[in-house]
Order: C-alpha cells, then structure tokens, then sequence
C-alpha cells in the first residue's frame, strides 16, 4: 500500500504556485549515468596505457618530447573526470515534480538549458507508461507519457515507473473527485 | 651538470626504474617540474570549483525535503554531493600529480 502524504509548506522551486502542494519528485534511473562512467573508465584505460606503452616501455628518450606527452595525457585525465563530474551535475538538475495541481519538468544544465514544462492534471486525457526490452524490465524504468489537449510530456528514464504511474493516477483522481465535490 | 644518481639512466630507464625517475632529477628540472606541477592543480582546483558553483547557483533556488525524494538515487544530499566532490577533487590531484611526478 503506498502512503500519500502531503509536503510540508517549504517545498520551493521556480514555477511552483503558493497553494500548491507537491506529493512527490524523482529524478532519472541511475542507468543514465551508466554510459558517462563506461566513457570514464575508458580514457583512464587510454591514459594508462598510454602512459606504460610511451613512458614505460618505449621510454621517451628526448626530454621535450617526453614532457609534451605527459602533459597532454594529464590533460586528457583531467578533461575525462570533468566531463564525467558535468554528466552527474546534469543529472542532478533534471528533476520530475508532480503536485497535487501539476507536473513539473525541470530540465537545466550547468551552463546551456533552463527549460521548465509543466501540465496540469485536470487537463490531462490520456497517461500511459511503456517499458521496452530487457534493461527497462529487469529494472523498472521507463518511459512515461502525459498527455493533454495540446501538450504531450514524456518522461524518459522514469525510476519505478509502475508505481509512479499509479501514483500519478491516483492524485489524479483524488483531485478530480475533489473539484466534482467543490461545484455548487 | 652531473647526475645525483648512483643508477645509470639507460639500465633504469630500460627496467622501467620508477625510483630512479623519482630521485634523478636534476636540479633545473625539479624547479621546472613543480612549476608544472602547481599549475596542474591550480588548474584542477578551479575547474572542481567553476563546476560546482555553476552546479550550485543552478540547484540553489530549488528545495526539496528527502522524504519526498523516489529517485533511484536517493542518498546524495547537497551536503554530501559537497563532500564528494572534495573527495573527488583530493583524488583527481593525487591521480594526476603522483604520476607526473614519477614519471617526469
């Protein structure tokens, strides 16, 4: 049985109304940080063979040569943790915020992208989630699709998305039921 | 200017002597290496610190309780992706610098 509950009032973000209450917010499967850390590992894999094939066994004998080759290896290290680092700030700020109102796509990079989308739940018509091929299922992620009058949002790389879309449901009936009971 | 080594450079350079790389710097060179070396870091440390500032500004205006948090990852706060990123930042210095250092 999942428990729903209500955020406390100190919930921000930009966009956010002041009635507004948030459920619940997630970010994307930890599989998107898979392919950045095979990347990792292979420059540090390139950088070390190439410092026990140049340095060690062939053994740079003129001294300028040498130091031009450290330096670049040092440099392509250094170059592969920060894009690795950049891929882990990126995926911090892509944060999914689902309200009692609204759902929020908050999409920033560190320098690039500041992208904000949202829709609202009373306009929403159709959600369906899809999972495709052996990794989504093994690990339960997958895509999950808003869709609106005009607007459609999918959500990739959604974590647990069967719960998610049963949640997502579920405030979504509660606040429907809600209105219906507001109209004089 | 005559080498401190009592090793001779194409025996240890042709053994892969990482000792000897280390100990038979000459002098003009230990200054020219640490140079290197200090610009490295520096270099190191601010692209950690540009990257994380630029992180921060953009995470600083959005608040949200961990107890609301169903990511898949759930345990890095701020405070603790702070601290990992120091930890990363010492690694990556002692990665690059010890290396270089050997193998000048």
């Amino acid at each position: 049985m999942v428990k729903y509950t209500h955020a406390p009032a100190d919930i921000v973000f930009l966009g956010k109304d002041l009635d507004e209450r948030c459920h619940f917010y997630f970010r994307q499967h930890w599989i998107r940080l898979f392919w950045p850390l095979i990347r990792v590992i292979a420059w540090s894999a390139f950088v070390g063979m190439a410092l026990w094939l140049f340095v060690g066994i062939f053994s740079i004998q003129d001294a300028s040569l040498r130091y031009i080759t450290l330096i670049f290896l040092a440099m392509t290290w250094m170059l592969a943790h920060f894009l690795f680092l950049t891929s882990i700030y990126r995926h911090f700020l892509y944060i999914i915020v689902v309200t009692d109102q609204r759902v929020h796509r908050i999409k920033r990079t560190l320098v690039t992208h500041n992208d904000h989308q949202t829709i609202k739940l009373q306009m929403l018509q159709d959600i369906h989630k899809s999972q495709h091929g052996l990794m989504q299922n093994l690990l339960g992620f997958g895509t999950l699709t808003l869709e609106a009058q005009e607007t459609v949002l999918k959500i990739h790389f959604t974590p647990r998305i069967a719960e998610k879309y049963e949640r997502v449901l579920h405030i979504k009936e509660v606040e429907r039921s809600r209105n219906k009971h507001n109209v004089p | 200017m005559p080498s401190r080594s009592i090793w001779s450079p194409k025996t240890s350079r042709r053994t892969g002597n990482l000792l000897y790389l280390c100990l038979n710097k000459e002098e003009n060179d230990i200054s020219k290496v640490i140079i290197t070396l200090i610009c490295i870091g520096i270099l190191i440390l601010v692209g950690e610190v540009l990257l994380w500032r630029l992180f921060y500004t953009k995470i600083v205006d959005m608040h949200f309780p961990p107890s609301l948090d169903c990511s898949s990852i759930r345990f890095f706060s701020i405070r603790r992706m702070h601290i990992a990123v120091i930890v990363h930042a010492m690694l990556l210095l002692i990665s690059t610098l010890f290396p270089l250092w050997l193998l000048w």
